[in-house]
């Protein structure tokens, strides 16, 4: 018996594999937000006694990092469990590059259930979602980007935001160093979410309420426009042996794994997605209908396998 | 008839799969963290040492004053004279020693962690 597999049909294997990566990477991130939650709520019931979610912060750990090495004192709100933690994210990023940033970051979390109600009231308000369609097709990296046309405006200020967090990172090393306090401190929505069950509010939590506005319109807009740690975590993932591979020849072309990218990747144009802003979710893998033309694979930095001589498929 | 396509692997390059990728990062993660606290590299509080021994104030370096000590601990670990302080900051006579620091900046503009520590410098020096 014969069948006819085309190329947009997702195989038996593909559709197995689409819900159990991307639930186990959503449990993940339940998991490390419901943690956040215990240790913030047990704060706020036990005072002082307990510790304060603060201390479970990876960025805190790079703020302080100066302070410990050259007087071996870490800053005022920061402990050495930043420093542990931060010294996690450096590991994992250097072995599995952006994976903190799509696999555990809380913040990365809630911005993703953020967009997930925006497209949930998508599908409830058709003028809305007719709205968000055409701000996607702004915004999508394959989108009229033509010899003759160019890059649309959407793109245009998405790329050219891409580097404020580069700038972000900047100033707060140079401040942190300069001043040997956290100066990103009063400005971080992280902080902010966790001082708003403390009724606190702060400049923190105007940049969290636009970042999560921000964030029903474009998936992970502070990861994608101003988040210092990611903009770490980038710098540091150029180390990392792993990436996503696409084999072209194996490629419909169907744009899903572009479309699918949180982070605005042009994936289905890369062989290989060394694009710092990759935050390895998977998504791209796992949304692609032909299992074997994106991969997750191991090479020497700078090395991928599409700039090796390849065999041509009989496609 | 079936027409399947092969994607061509390259060589030298290890596949790795999702299931994987996922074990790698939770032993990465959450490794590096347990081995930090057994190498001592842990603490959650700034008023635990690492061994979980209370946070002394030496009185030798003014760096180590923290928002949440006490004013109490402050003159006894630096020797100094109460009413001298809380002149010096405009603290309310009536505010008792055991109120902590970060408290202070409350009910005394001229207070903060950093000019106190400024100030005992000044003291210090010869």
């Amino acid at each position: 018996m014969s069948s006819t597999v085309s190329p947009r049909t997702p195989t038996v294997r593909a559709r197995w594999r689409r819900p159990s990566l991307q639930t186990l990477r959503q449990l993940v991130q339940l998991g490390v937000v419901g943690f956040v939650v215990f240790v913030a709520g047990r704060h706020l019931v036990l005072g002082e006694t307990a510790a304060s979610a603060e201390a479970f912060c990876p960025f805190g750990g790079l703020e302080t990092l100066y302070s410990y090495l050259t007087g071996g004192r870490t800053i005022n709100h920061t402990h050495l469990s930043n420093l542990a933690l931060f010294l996690a994210v450096a590991v994992t990023t250097i072995f599995a590059r952006g994976a903190f940033c799509g696999w555990i970051c809380p913040l990365g979390t809630i911005q993703e259930w953020t967009y997930a109600f925006s497209r949930w009231l998508q599908r409830r308000i058709p003028p809305l979602g007719r709205a968000m369609n055409a701000l996607r097709k702004s915004l999508n990296p394959r989108s009229a980007r033509g010899s003759a046309t160019g890059p649309t405006l959407g793109q245009r200020i998405d790329h050219g935001l891409s580097y404020g967090r580069y700038l972000v990172l900047a100033w707060i090393i140079g401040g942190t160093i300069t001043y040997g306090s956290m100066v990103f401190r009063d400005y971080d929505p992280w902080s902010a979410l966790l001082s708003l069950a403390e009724l606190q509010l702060s400049v923190g939590t105007a940049v969290l309420a636009v970042s999560l506005i921000a964030s029903l319109f474009v998936e992970r807009a502070w990861c994608r426009y101003a988040c210092p740690l990611g903009a770490t975590i980038s710098l540091m993932g150029r180390l990392s042996p792993l990436h996503i591979e696409r084999v072209e020849s194996a490629c419909t072309s169907c744009g899903l794994c572009t479309q699918r990218c949180p982070m605005g990747i042009d994936v289905a144009r890369a062989d290989a997605i060394t694009d710092l802003s990759c935050i390895t979710c998977l998504r791209c893998v796992n949304e692609c209908p032909r299992p074997d033309a994106i991969d997750l694979r191991l090479a020497v930095p700078g090395i991928h396998s599409a700039a090796a001589p390849t065999p041509t498929s009989g496609d | 008839m079936t027409t399947q396509t092969t994607a061509p692997r390259a060589r030298g390059i290890l596949r790795i799969s999702g299931l994987a990728y996922a074990a790698l990062i939770l032993i990465l993660f959450f490794g590096t963290i347990q081995i930090a606290q057994y190498a001592g590299l842990w603490s959650v509080s700034g008023k635990l040492t690492p061994d979980g021994a209370a946070v002394q104030l030496s009185g030798a370096d003014p760096a180590e004053i923290k928002g949440w000590m006490t004013i109490e601990s402050v003159v006894d670990a630096y020797h100094m004279d109460k009413v001298a302080l809380y002149a010096r900051f405009g603290i309310p006579a009536e505010t008792p020693t055991s109120a902590a620091l970060k408290d202070l900046e409350v009910v005394s503009p001229d207070f903060s962690i950093t000019a106190l520590r400024e100030w005992l410098i000044e003291q210090a020096a010869p």
